[in-house]
């Protein structure tokens, strides 16, 4: 552990470099991440392009054309109000994508300096933040979710917040862990002695050393956000009308369950890809970054 | 909550003593005793929320008269025509010279579900409860009643503090239920837990949140009309499930459907359904006044686009094709309307002419209305129909250049919003009762206790007061006739349509029947042989 | 020992005092006023304020938290909107969610350890493949998605189970009978964290020393699976239980609806829909309980299982 941390103590562009050129390369050997990565960046492309692609507005409705077949007009048929679900469909990843990302950041830009305020002094800091943490935790991830969204009130903006502020724990929690960790790495008694201040350590040599299992944190956090964006919409407590995510879909798709099933097929697989390919991506992640399973 | 019609299946709860004259239709009638096979459980889906307390005293709600229908039978009872008829009472009361006292006599030979006797001391103390109870709802139901004495074993006489003729309509609901004397002496308030009334069945147990169960009772008057053994009331907070359930034969009946599962339950051979058209409506209810909160004067206006414009409520109703809404909204389980009575109702008034849908002169008065981008911001009950519903009006309203936001909001954060004036536009419905003042008076009088739109005018104030006093039937539609136009000319409600309760149930069994109150009435019927 | 114990517990009861005040305020943070739900269609000033009367929110906030509190430690949870105690329907309700608890891990281990074991045994050939990728899509599939296409294929399709609802378990088959796609679909996704875990902790103690010892002591390559890597592996099964919890009473409220079961997570939603304060607090703080305990205890049991954590 302390070779490692030493190897990044002052890191020189050229080292950092050929880090990257031997992680890529670690990470090029493993098909199923790749192809995680793959179907992700497809799915952002889709979200980031949903204006251009989408072959019909997302409010565009057609009374005439209620829940039909697919055809070659509306390739995946069209819904309870004769609206495309294709274009639904692509509008709907963005409004998913987005959640599961900013959610995500969200939590870590407000847990991350908490946890490691907890880690670096501990003492009466960590045990406050412990036990608020533990409050916290003392919720399911869901309820408090739940919650949340039923006092902000039914939005997009406000599923995100819900979703961002209910993962906060779990990245504290690691944050914390990892900070108490790289602590007690040598480099940091070197940098005391060089006068560094605690600022200057924590920002300059610890956040640094532990944005790798950040970044695996995070693989893991947004399918949890896409999964929860699901969930609340599903409860009604998700984006109004006109926007759409996969979840308003689901939920405006179970009363035609027996009639047109494939209205809830459709945001159902979306879903599925969407959180397998994350998911794949974070385990490949895992198994380049963490040291421990060079094998 | 999904699926539910909002408001209709709370609303339901306070039609009491209603008398309607509404379509029906009964299926397997004239149960004749050969026509079923004895025994065997019935399992009804509720569909409208979990009943509240066991305690006539208490109850409030539609679910829960539905399973007193089974175990507490009443001095009166309403028939498919909804006309007043005795049923724990041996006749019609007869009312003194001066109105002030009202004699009710009561059949002889009928026994509690404990095997106690049904007699006018029994009467005196349900009633006497009744209207002395603490947290008692059904003493403001019968509140004109001073006292109440036995007058023999038979026969008791209610002593009125003024002349009060709804009152045999309230004794043919829940104040007209009577509970067992020794039972009420042991539990008082508790009587929930273990109701005992004079019924064709009798309480057996409940789990919260899931059912409740009744059986045959060995005590009641007529045992050969009755067919179940038991009857399971399970309570379903999501429609869908519930039709899935009754696909599955799970359950064998379910009292309400949402229009998304009729189609799927028609469909199945072994399935049926039965309709009735209800009192109620659907609609949208503008903010024009409401700026201080509910009840609260002066009215001011809002100043939102659609409370300064009238010219723009026009446009906005004139954009909504509600035929075409009926049809892809609720699957035609709705009858189109733009008034507050419904269709079912005798009060009904054919000469009142509808706002056509017309979208190019919606388009035309939005330009005339001189607003810049009318924004319209909708509140809606959270829901899958009322989402459905605000998505279809949101498409219809753009189509002629109104903007419309839907703010999704849960029913309860939604009322107390309309409440307190915080929105600009509500899709709300009303359950209905059976007199239009009970459909139109709170909504538009000034202060009126449901005006949460701040309308007020004066020539209404009028109008409604005067239909309140007047004797005449004829002066009375009169005055509701003029209210009605100048409310389809003000638009501080628009509205859109009046729903049908549908019903279904398994083939085998007979004699379910379903009245205009849209309570389904399982105690007499079974399995067909 | 007595130490560790002491702390821990002195820790949850803080953490239980603290989740108690933000139930209690977040509830009343949701907006939409209680009386004005009982109230429904009559909204009589004069019927809102009895309301208000009868369950104490015309008095000040902390009032009504001492007043809750005081009760609650009496074991009396008060009575909800209607009229029903709070700790009875509680105890009527908590009994169905510990049961379909209890059968979805039952699935979850009866599925997720043999494929875990077998995996990490076959590390590399198809087996291994095919039982990780299912567990990866088992983690990927949204549970109640998945409970509303299990209704449509196996109840309303081919008729083989009920669609939902709940039979009480004086019936145990008929109960059986609707608990199984309830908990088979919320055992899937537990079932796929289980086995992932149990994979690598299974490969992780085939490298260690004790089991190469083992091995070189000439004992049978599933001797030393089942004798060593596998008991060891428990530990860690226990701690993911622990972890899972979170995400199985999430389940079980979604499933809940979706199946119509009457429990806990059904209740939870009614009671927000009604803005039945007393009820909700009841459910939620019951349920934090529930979870603080639980990881109390699967603290103790870890470290039981494993002395070292104690000096941590």
């Amino acid at each position: 552990m302390s070779i490692v941390a030493q190897d990044v103590e002052r890191p020189r562009v050229a080292d950092s470099r050929r880090r990257l050129r031997v992680l890529g390369k670690r990470f090029l050997r493993r098909p199923m991440a790749v192809g995680g990565l793959l179907v992700v960046l497809a799915f952002v492309v889709v979200a980031i392009f949903a204006p251009l692609l989408a072959p019909f507005g997302v409010g565009h409705t057609d009374f005439n054309a209620v829940l039909a077949k697919p055809s070659s007009k509306h390739l995946l048929g069209t819904d309870d109000l004769g609206r495309d679900e294709l274009s639904r469909l692509i509008w709907g990843t963005r409004a998913s994508m987005q959640v599961g990302v900013l959610a995500t950041l969200l939590a870590m830009v407000v847990a991350v300096p908490i946890g490691m305020l907890a880690g670096y002094y501990r003492g009466w800091v960590d045990h406050v933040i412990a036990r608020l943490t533990d409050v916290l935790l003392a919720f399911p991830f869901l309820i408090l979710a739940v919650g949340l969204a039923a006092i902000l009130g039914p939005s997009l903006l406000n599923v995100t917040l819900a979703l961002g502020i209910g993962s906060i724990p779990g990245f504290i929690r690691i944050a914390r862990g990892e900070t108490l960790a790289l602590r007690e790495a040598d480099y940091v008694p070197a940098a005391v002695l060089n006068g560094a201040n605690d600022a200057t350590i924590i920002f300059r040599h610890i956040l640094p050393n532990m944005t790798n299992t950040l970044i695996v944190q995070a693989t893991v956090t947004i399918p949890g956000a896409i999964l929860g964006e699901a969930i609340l919409s599903f409860l009604n407590l998700g984006p109004q009308p006109p926007a759409v995510s996969w979840g308003t879909m689901l939920q405006e798709a179970e009363p035609y369950l027996t009639q047109a099933q494939r209205l809830a097929v459709y945001p159902g697989v979306a879903i599925i890809l969407a959180v397998l390919a994350f998911n794949v991506l974070g385990d490949g992640l895992r198994d380049v970054l963490d040291p421990r399973t060079t094998r | 909550m999904k699926g539910n019609r909002i408001g209709v299946a709370v609303g339901a709860v306070l039609a009491a003593g209603l008398l309607t004259f509404s379509i029906s239709v009964a299926f397997g009638a004239s149960a004749k005793v050969s026509k079923f096979k004895q025994g065997g459980t019935l399992t009804v889906a509720m569909t409208a929320g979990e009943p509240d307390a066991l305690d006539p005293t208490l109850a409030r709600t539609f679910s829960g008269r539905e399973v007193f229908l089974t175990m507490c039978e009443k001095l009166y009872d309403l028939n498919a025509k909804t006309h007043i008829v005795p049923q724990l009472a041996a006749a019609l009361p007869k009312v003194s010279k001066n109105k002030l006292s009202v004699t009710v006599k009561l059949r002889h030979g009928i026994k509690f579900n404990d095997g106690t006797a049904f007699t006018s001391a029994a009467v005196v103390k349900t009633i006497r409860h009744y209207l002395t109870a603490t947290g008692s709802v059904r003493a403001s139901e019968i509140s004109a009643v001073k006292s109440i004495t036995a007058k023999g074993k038979y026969a008791v006489v209610f002593h009125l503090k003024s002349p009060y003729s709804p009152l045999t309509a309230q004794l043919a609901d829940r104040a007209g239920m009577i509970l067992s004397a020794k039972q009420l002496g042991k539990l008082g308030l508790n009587f929930a837990k273990h109701p005992v009334c004079v019924g064709p069945f009798m309480y057996k147990g409940r789990i919260a949140g899931d059912s409740i169960t009744v059986v045959r009772s060995p005590f009641y008057y007529n045992k050969s009309k009755v067919h179940f053994s038991k009857i399971v009331f399970k309570i379903y907070n999501d429609t869908t499930a519930a039709a899935q359930a009754l696909k599955a034969g799970t359950v064998q009946a379910i009292d309400g459907l949402a229009s998304t599962d009729i189609p799927g339950i028609k469909s199945d051979k072994s399935l049926r359904v039965t309709k009735a058209a209800g009192l109620g409506y659907g609609g949208i209810t503008i903010n024009i006044g409401n700026k201080n909160g509910l009840l609260k004067l002066p009215y001011q206006n809002v100043g939102t686009d659609l409370a300064k414009s009238p010219a723009l409520r026009k446009a906005f109703e004139l954009a909504i094709n509600r035929k075409t809404l009926a049809k892809v909204v609720f699957n035609n389980t709705v009858l189109p309307g733009c008034t507050a009575v419904s269709p079912s109702s005798s009060w009904f008034d054919k000469s009142i002419k509808c706002t056509p849908y017309n979208p190019k002169q919606a388009k035309a008065l939005v330009q005339k209305s001189g607003i810049s981008n009318p924004t319209v911001n909708l509140m809606v009950p959270t829901g899958t129909v009322a989402l459905r519903e605000a998505q279809f009006i949101q498409a219809e309203e753009a189509a002629v250049g109104i903007h419309m936001n839907v703010q999704s909001t849960d029913f309860v954060t939604a009322l107390s919003k309309a409440d307190a004036g915080t929105y600009d536009a509500f899709l709300i419905g009303w359950s209905g009762r059976v007199d239009p003042d009970g459909n139109i008076y709170g909504f538009v009088a000034t202060p009126g206790t449901l005006n949460d739109s701040g309308y007020s005018k004066p020539t209404v104030d009028k109008l409604l007061n005067k239909a309140r006093r007047a004797a005449s039937t004829k002066s009375r539609r009169t005055a509701y006739h003029s209210v009605e136009a100048q409310i389809l000319k003000d638009r501080p409600l628009i509205y859109l349509d009046h729903p049908i309760a549908n019903a279904g149930f398994s083939k085998k069994l007979g004699g379910i029947k379903m009245y205009p109150d849209t309570l389904l009435r399982v105690a007499f019927a079974g399995y067909t042989k | 020992m007595g130490g560790f114990l002491i702390r821990k517990a002195g820790a949850a009861l803080v953490v239980l005092v603290l989740s108690s005040i933000v139930v209690f305020l977040g509830v009343r943070a949701i907006p939409g006023n209680p009386a004005i739900a009982l109230g429904a269609e009559n909204r009589d000033p004069a019927v809102i304020a009895a309301v208000k009367a009868k369950y104490d929110l015309d008095k000040p906030l902390p009032v009504q938290y001492g007043h809750w509190i005081w009760l609650a430690l009496q074991g009396d949870l008060g009575v909800d909107q209607r009229d029903l105690g709070v700790g009875r329907t509680i105890a009527q309700r908590l009994p169905i969610s510990l049961e379909l608890a209890l059968l979805s891990m039952l699935v979850a281990v009866v599925v997720g350890i043999p494929a875990g074991v077998i995996a990490a045994v076959r590390r590399g050939r198809p087996s291994d493949y095919a039982a990780t990728g299912v567990a990866l899509v088992g983690l990927s599939v949204p549970h109640f998605w998945l409970g509303l296409m299990v209704i449509v294929w196996f109840a309303v399709d081919l008729h083989w189970l009920p669609a939902g609802g709940y039979t009480t378990l004086h019936h145990p088959l008929a109960n059986l009978q609707h608990m199984v796609l309830p908990a088979v679909v919320i055992g899937t996704g537990l079932a796929a964290v289980l086995m992932r875990q149990m994979r690598s902790s299974i490969l992780d103690s085939l490298g260690a020393d004790y089991v190469r010892t083992a091995r070189a002591k000439g004992l049978s390559e599933w001797s030393v699976i089942c004798k060593h890597a596998f008991r060891n592996s428990l530990i860690t099964v226990t701690t993911v239980m622990g972890l899972q919890l979170g995400g199985l009473i999430s389940g079980i409220v979604t499933i809940e609806v979706i199946f119509g079961i009457p429990g806990f997570g059904a209740l939870t939603i009614d009671a927000v829909n009604q803005r039945d304060y007393t009820l909700l607090q009841g459910v939620v703080l019951v349920v934090a309980a529930g979870y603080v305990i639980v990881n109390l205890l699967v603290d103790v049991v870890y470290s039981f299982l494993n002395p070292r954590i104690r000096a941590i």
